[in-house]
């Protein structure tokens, strides 16, 4: 073995197979289904199931309030 | 209806959206209506801008069918923000910790640019968490 197969055996074959992880992984993201996150440039988009099922359990806690939200959280990632 | 151009399509999505696929608006549209099954309330979800952080939310939520009853997982990618609005009926079964852990399981999702993931397995948790207990003589016989 010459100085030169050993340098494609040590050296080009790993940074060869390091390359090909690189793509599997980042792949997704430079389609543009993988891409809805940070630069995402669609419209607004606002998508609902049918209304809720009537529950006669439920009773109206304080009908004379107007307050229609309840609770909530706020975050960011 | 802040800009016009979003008409909220109960029981289906709306138009236009331009970086989520036909097949992810179908995803986002099968997962609030299973979340209904699982719990009975209504849920939406929004994608798009808040320009007015939890304002802009509330706003949206207020456009649900039967808000006091809803639950609106709104999602600004641009900005990063989640909020998670509930109706004043919902919060009695759904409470701003069991949000929390919805956001917590989105925010693992939308960091890996996974945001249809996110949204699955934060509004189907979110459903889970406000599937009411059953009460007899009430509740329907399975």
């Amino acid at each position: 073995m010459n100085a030169l197969q050993a340098l494609l055996l040590f050296v080009g074959i790993p940074v060869a197979f390091a390359g090909f992880v690189y793509v599997a992984v980042s792949a997704s993201s430079w389609t543009r289904s993988g891409r809805a996150s940070a630069d995402y440039e669609g419209g607004p988009f606002l998508v609902a199931s049918d209304p809720a099922v009537p529950n006669p359990s439920i009773l109206p806690n304080d009908m004379g309030s107007t307050s229609v939200v309840g609770g909530g959280i706020s975050a960011q990632w | 209806m802040p800009s016009g151009e979003l008409v909220p399509g109960y029981g289906g999505a709306s138009e236009p959206v331009g970086a989520l696929s036909e097949s992810q608006r179908a995803v986002l549209d099968r997962v609030v209506q299973r979340a209904r099954s699982i719990c009975g309330y209504c849920f939406g979800v929004y994608v798009g801008p808040l320009p007015e952080g939890r304002a802009s939310a509330i706003a949206q939520h207020a456009m649900l069918p039967d808000p006091t009853s809803a639950v609106l997982v709104a999602v600004d990618p641009s900005t990063r923000i989640i909020e998670i609005v509930t109706g004043r009926t919902v919060a009695v079964d759904l409470d701003d910790r069991a949000c929390e852990l919805a956001a917590l399981a989105m925010k693992s999702s939308f960091a890996a640019d996974d945001l249809v993931g996110g949204l699955r397995d934060g509004v189907t948790l979110l459903a889970e968490h406000a599937r009411a207990p059953k009460v007899m003589h009430l509740s329907d016989p399975d």
